[in-house]
């Protein structure tokens, strides 16, 4: 579905992704791990054509994007929740999960776009009494949801999700998790960045390993859990807590 | 004249002015909120309202709807010609350097509005009569009563399409959030012409119903815009509603100001009363507009 061809991303000449290439297939859940500064949100701001100073291939569903704009790709169905949630703060929840729909909102009626709001508010019980408080108002688990819900509003067919555990407790976590695999078995297909190595392995099917902007190690998640490098270096803290 | 009827005649012309700076202030924040910068084009575009007006109204001979709708529609396509033309083609996005580009537009445009119009003092007619109407006492010219009225529109239209319309939901969470509001497929760009646009049609607004009861002249709007920006930050930088208040607030002050103490000092009092609230409250009366901006 989505194929990363020797992808190099630049920050003023400074390089942060050197020759990543990566592929993402229908169905699956992919998970992207690697240490703080690997470049794992630079590599999904190419995919989301957010990042400009860029060189190498993207292919999604056999075309060439790679010099698609922003727009064109979420009308595609290639859609990121972003790192640290990006919420439009001091507009509403509801308002946040209207601009997920910003570019399908000409298409469909004010009837439409309130059912599919109702929904994501199905899904995330706890948005439900909150539509018409601001975001910025709202605690980490709850902005992380309207997030997910504001993605979700663009209807995605593949959803990059960086971080979306970061900073959460650890039941909100698992809840989470459980989201994305649910996704997943929405017949959607999920590219989901982490740091939170084990719990991310757990739901994965294949994974690769980012260091300092290279891809260093790729395979099936299960076998991604048993590498002893992989452990000592992204799973340690979660084992010893085990 | 009692001092009553006095009063309510400096706090209605006071209003009839502030109502001008709060569309000039409202013009300056929109374009604050999606770019960070002040736009000191703003000035002229509302001269440039006041002088179409003339060349549509008197040298063409078109009647005052018509001449009132096409004066506001040329300059918000100037509005948007400044920020395609010269604001979007910059190679940096430093907020100073913006800021200075658009100095050079504004210096530009007013050459240009002296080359087409000349140096001379023009008017314009009031839109319906100069019988002062008396309301509490205090005469009052039919074209503050248009002023007023054409304001109030404007602050409910703006409020509408800011809070009702996919466009303006999308120029607001822009600027709150350019990078989100890209990853949701918003245009970000575009949404900056819109504002440029947007405030064009505030400026031209402004200029167009002042200028019947003062004069005009090419830069005619410099006075007004500095008055207008001054309004803004009394209210706020970057506040809408602040900038109403702020507006309004001035006007009225300024007005009694010249009329109780003294008409000499009357552009000075602006100023004053905007350094006294700056001294005490920096950020404004209601605080910034909530922009985030890198
Ligand atoms: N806006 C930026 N300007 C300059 N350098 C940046 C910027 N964002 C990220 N970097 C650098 O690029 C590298 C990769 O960053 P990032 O993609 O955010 O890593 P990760 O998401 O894996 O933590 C880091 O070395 C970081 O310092
Ligand atoms: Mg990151």
């Amino acid at each position: 579905m989505l194929e990363v061809r020797n992808l190099k991303a630049y920050y003023r000449g400074n390089q942060a992704l050197k020759d990543v290439s990566l592929e993402v297939n229908q169905g699956e859940i992919v998970c992207l791990i690697g240490a703080n500064g690997a470049g794992k949100s630079t590599l999904l701001n190419c995919i989301s054509g957010v990042h400009e100073d860029q060189a190498g291939q993207i292919l999604f569903e056999g075309a060439d994007i790679t010099l698609a704009t922003a727009q064109a790709r979420v009308k595609m169905g290639i859609v990121q929740v972003p790192e640290n949630r990006q919420l439009f703060g001091p507009l509403t929840v509801e308002e946040n999960l209207e601009m997920g729909a910003y570019l399908r909102a000409r298409r469909i009626s004010s009837a439409e776009l309130n059912r599919e709001i109702q929904g994501i508010m199905e899904r995330f019980p706890a948005l439900k009494s909150r539509g018409r408080q601001r975001a910025h108002s709202l605690s980490g688990g709850e902005q992380q949801m309207v997030a997910m819900g504001r993605g979700l509003m663009s209807n995605p067919r593949l959803l990059l999700l960086d971080e979306p555990s970061l900073g959460l407790a650890p039941i909100l976590v698992r809840e989470v998790f459980r989201t994305v695999e649910e996704l997943r078995n929405e017949a959607r297909t999920i590219l989901l960045v982490e740091q939170n190595a084990l719990g991310a392995l757990a739901i994965s099917q294949r994974a690769y390993v980012l260091e300092t902007g290279r891809v260093t190690l790729s395979g099936s998640a299960r076998d991604l859990a048993e590498n002893d490098g992989v452990r000592r270096a992204f799973l340690g803290h979660d084992v010893l807590a085990q | 004249m009692s001092s009553e009827t006095q009063l309510a005649q400096f706090i209605i012309s006071g209003i009839t002015t502030g109502s001008i700076y709060a569309l000039i202030a409202l013009g300056f924040c929109i374009i604050h909120n999606a770019t960070g910068i002040v736009n000191f084009a703003q000035v002229d575009f509302v001269s440039l309202g006041g002088l179409m007006m003339y060349t549509l109204l008197l040298s063409l001979g078109l009647p005052l709807i018509l001449s009132f709708a096409l004066a506001v529609l040329t300059v918000t396509a100037v509005g948007a010609l400044v920020e395609r033309l010269a604001i979007r083609p910059a190679r940096s996005r430093a907020v100073i350097v913006l800021i200075f580009i658009t100095i050079g537009a504004s210096i530009f445009m007013r050459g240009g509005f002296k080359v087409l119009w000349g140096k001379n003092q023009m008017a314009l007619p009031h839109f319906s009569g100069e019988s002062p109407l008396v309301i509490l006492g205090a005469a009052v010219l039919p074209q503050s009563l248009w002023i007023l009225f054409i304001t109030l529109a404007v602050v409910g239209l703006l409020h509408f399409f800011f809070s009702r319309t996919r466009i303006g939901k999308a120029i607001r969470a822009t600027s709150y959030n350019p990078r989100a509001a890209a990853l949701m497929g918003v245009n970000v760009n575009r949404m900056i012409l819109f504002s440029f646009a947007l405030s064009g049609a505030l400026g031209a607004v402004a200029g167009i119903i002042i200028v019947p009861i003062t004069t005009l002249s090419y830069e005619i709007g410099v006075m007004l815009g500095l008055k207008g920006f001054a309004a803004a930050v009394l209210g706020g930088y970057g506040n809408s509603i602040g900038a109403v208040i702020g507006g309004l607030l001035l006007g009225v002050l300024e007005s009694l100001g010249a009329g109780l103490i003294s008409s000499t000092y009357k552009d000075v009092m602006a100023f004053a009363i905007l350094v006294t609230v700056l001294f005490v409250k920096p950020s404004g009366l209601l605080g910034y507009g909530d922009s985030e901006r890198r």
